[in-house]
């Protein structure tokens, strides 16, 4: 083998090896070589399953995404002082172990102890503070500091996720759309801005309001409109010609989902067949009379473009007309 | 290894994306009637006000009655539409849900004529489908509403109407062992209603040209049956030649130029044609078996007939030269009296299947066999110019003291729906369509 080999030519050799490794990478995929390292979460978002509205498709919030960095990066702000080279889960521990304390600077110790104190720094905390001024609240909140002090003898990474989970269930607490509560942080709350606020807001829960940020039209949503349409569409069953007659129909929308203008595309036999003009015209007619298109405005107010045209194939043949 | 593959082959495909417009299918529709307002039409008079009043009251039933439309009762209409000139709004139409608005005026006329104008306005799409205006006698008022009424059918569905015309039938009197029958005509929905033979002389089986305002039927005079032509506008009638046998079973072709019909010799009857100008009979086909009830295609190069051929009497179909003879019916029972549609999509027939008798639609290829509607004795069907609907008459089994069994004038849609009477002053049967006026 190895004679053979060195028999061929040099340039031949080199080209080869070329070809080779080329088709190789061709088959077995060229590998990212400037993938960016896989950043560690430090903290799990945790949802209580109770404030979380279920819909039919996932609606995962891209502004889920930005609430995530900015816990990253302000844990990691608060790591580097201390444990610059800790673990993730070292330092979910030691936020848990600060949290469960009660002795970190910050967010927890305003909490429970300095009532009156104007909030410096994390949101969360101010939250609660807020909410430890209704005194109806207070006992409430006295609450999961016991829990928080009992958990100390528990394994610590148990704590840290409890203690988690107990402030972001504050947080969903907190997520409620009131506009009172909203005015309340932009009194209580210097360093939090507004856009902050609503970022807040829109974690997890309501982030997917309209839920319409990743997705497309669902076949039972297709359906609902197509059955709509049906109901709007009135055919002549003993028109010529009605087994082969279909009607493609360009429907242009308004913002509000009402019909700006419906264009029939067969425009030639539009022009020279008179039973496929009446039935196209009542396709059109169909599009206008089952207007406005409510399911359009109401979930996908933010998707204009993906309903801004739609095009619609009107089949007056199901095998019951036939 | 001497031989080294020097050369590798790298297929690259791109996949273009599709175009992501958002893609609907709707599949199946209503067979609902189509709702449409017809406010009351505007006049200048008082008298082209009742005019106009008596117009829409024919409209009306016109179209109703076709089972296409649904006319919306008048007290849901939120508007009135006295003027041709203003626009109607069109909201206050959406809202009682009329695809279809009509608005008419009627005014006087130089000569003592009459002058109706039209429209008829999408009401969803808001914008005019149709704007006519027609001057005529005030006798004619009647006429201009089948008119209108016809226009707005072959605007909505695209077929042509059937409104303005006519209908001659045999008015049947007597006791039914000595009927009287006499040739008469009326309008499609009943009105003026005319006979034209006294009853002196037996009449049968009489169509109407489909191009002209002309009759052909079988008359017994001096007890020998012949096929005569009528001409309507004239009442002129002559005998179409002497045949050695006897002759039945006339119609006309499509260009009105020639008659078909079967004729009887020696207890073999075949299917002759005869050109009306040189009065000639040209014989089509050669069997034993007995060859009747020939009906032309609309275009006039085929011939359907009923023969026994078979065995029993079924459905054939052939060039009109005589050639090329199809069966098209296979089904249980008996088939007779086929007629060509004149949208040329179907073939009527009757079918007498276990002691009932049925009206039914087949293809001319065979396929796409329908019964339409059954009774005692369901017969003579015959086609409106648009072939859209048939009309024929029915009798119903007579009760042991012999009454009930009167023949009357029915019409039904191709598709089954919407049978309906058709009023004859007198028992009717053996009705044939006029084409449009």
């Amino acid at each position: 083998m190895k004679k053979y080999w060195y028999k061929i030519p040099l340039h031949i050799r080199k080209s080869l090896l070329l070809h080779l490794i080329v088709t190789l990478l061709g088959v077995v995929d060229l590998p990212n070589l400037f993938h960016s390292k896989p950043e560690i979460v430090d903290v799990p978002i945790i949802v209580d399953l109770k404030n979380v509205k279920i819909s039919a498709t996932t609606n995962l919030p891209s502004k889920l995404k930005m609430v995530k960095e900015k816990d990253q990066t302000s844990l990691d702000k608060k790591l580097a002082t201390k444990h610059k080279k800790k673990t993730v889960k070292q330092a979910n521990k030691e936020v848990a172990k600060k949290q469960a304390d009660g002795k970190s600077s910050d967010a927890e110790d305003s909490k429970i102890e300095k009532v009156k104190e104007k909030p410096k720094g994390d949101f969360l905390a101010q939250e609660k503070k807020k909410k430890q001024t209704n005194s109806d609240k207070k006992k409430k909140k006295k609450e999961p500091k016991k829990e928080k002090k009992e958990s100390k003898k528990t394994p610590e990474l148990k704590k840290g996720l409890k203690s988690l989970l107990a402030s972001v269930g504050d947080i969903s607490k907190n997520l409620e759309p009131e506009k009172d509560v909203e005015e309340e942080v932009e009194e209580t709350t210097d360093e939090v801005t507004k856009e902050e606020a609503e970022d807040m807001q829109n974690l997890g829960v309501e982030g997917g309001v309209g839920g319409s940020y990743f997705r497309e039209l669902t076949i039972s949503e297709r359906d609902a409109i197509a059955g709509r349409l049906r109901e709007c569409w009135n055919v002549d069953p003993g028109a010529r010609g009605i087994e082969d007659m279909v009607v493609e129909v360009r429907a242009y929308l308004n913002k509000d989902a009402t019909v700006k203008k419906v264009d029939i595309l067969d425009k030639s036999r539009y022009k020279n067949d008179p039973f496929f003009r009446s039935v196209a015209e009542s396709a059109k007619r169909a599009v206008f009379i089952c207007a406005p298109y409510s399911l359009f405005a109401e979930q996908y107010s933010d998707k204009y473009n993906l309903w801004k045209t739609i095009l619609l194939n009107f089949n007056p043949v199901d095998g019951s007309i036939k | 290894m001497k031989k080294i593959i020097l050369a590798l082959i790298f297929v690259f495909s791109s996949v273009f994306s599709a175009n992501a417009e958002l893609k609907i299918d709707v599949v199946g529709a209503q067979k609902d009637p189509i709702p449409l307002a017809i406010p009351d039409f505007g006049g200048e008079s008082y008298s082209t006000r009742s005019m106009g009043d008596d117009i829409r009251h024919v409209i009306i039933s016109d179209l109703e009655r076709s089972g296409l439309f649904a006319v919306i009762n008048d007290n849901a209409y939120i508007q009135e539409l006295p003027s041709m000139t203003v626009l109607p709004n069109f909201i206050d139409w959406q809202a009682i849900n009329s695809q279809a608005l009509i608005q008419a005026y009627v005014k006087n006329a130089a000569n003592d004529k009459v002058r109706v104008e039209f429209r008829l306005w999408d009401v969803f799409t808001s914008s005019q489908l149709s704007g006519q205006a027609f001057t005529t006698e005030k006798d004619n008022w009647r006429r201009i509403a089948h008119i209108i009424s016809d226009a707005i059918y072959e605007r909505i569905t695209g077929e042509k109407g059937y409104f303005d015309t006519r209908v001659v039938y045999i008015a049947e009197t007597g006791p039914k062992t000595k009927k009287k029958k006499r040739l008469a005509i009326m309008d499609q929905d009943g009105e003026n209603h005319k006979f034209l033979t006294n009853g002196e002389s037996l009449v049968l089986t009489p169509r109407f040209s489909p191009s002209m305002q002309k009759i052909t039927y079988l008359s017994y005079y001096n007890d020998n049956p012949r096929v005569y032509v009528l001409d309507i506008g004239t009442g002129r009638q002559e005998v179409l030649g002497d045949f050695p046998g006897m002759t039945f079973a006339p119609r006309f072709s499509p260009d009105g130029k020639k008659v078909i019909m079967s004729m009887a010799n020696k207890g073999n009857s075949e299917i002759y044609e005869m050109d009306l100008t040189t009065k000639k009979p040209k014989r089509l086909t050669s069997h034993p078996a007995i060859d009747t009830s020939p009906s032309y295609s609309p275009d006039g190069k085929k011939i359907t007939f009923n023969s026994d051929r078979g065995g029993k009497p079924q459905i054939y179909v052939m060039k009109s030269n005589g050639k090329n003879v199809e069966r098209i019916s296979f089904g249980y029972g008996r088939y007779m009296t086929p007629v060509w549609s004149p949208r040329g999509d179907y073939i009527a027939f009757t079918k007498i299947y276990k002691g009932k008798f049925y009206i039914g639609v087949i293809k001319p290829d065979g396929s796409g066999e329908r019964l339409l509607t059954e009774g005692y004795l369901v017969e003579g069907p015959t086609w409106a110019p648009n072939g859209r609907v048939l009309m024929y008459y029915r009798e119903n089994k007579p009760n042991k003291y012999g009454k009930g069994g009167d023949a009357k004038l029915f019409s039904i849609d191709l598709t089954g729906y919407n049978e309906r009477q058709v009023v004859t002053p007198v028992e009717a049967s053996d009705p044939a369509w006029s084409p449009l006026l």
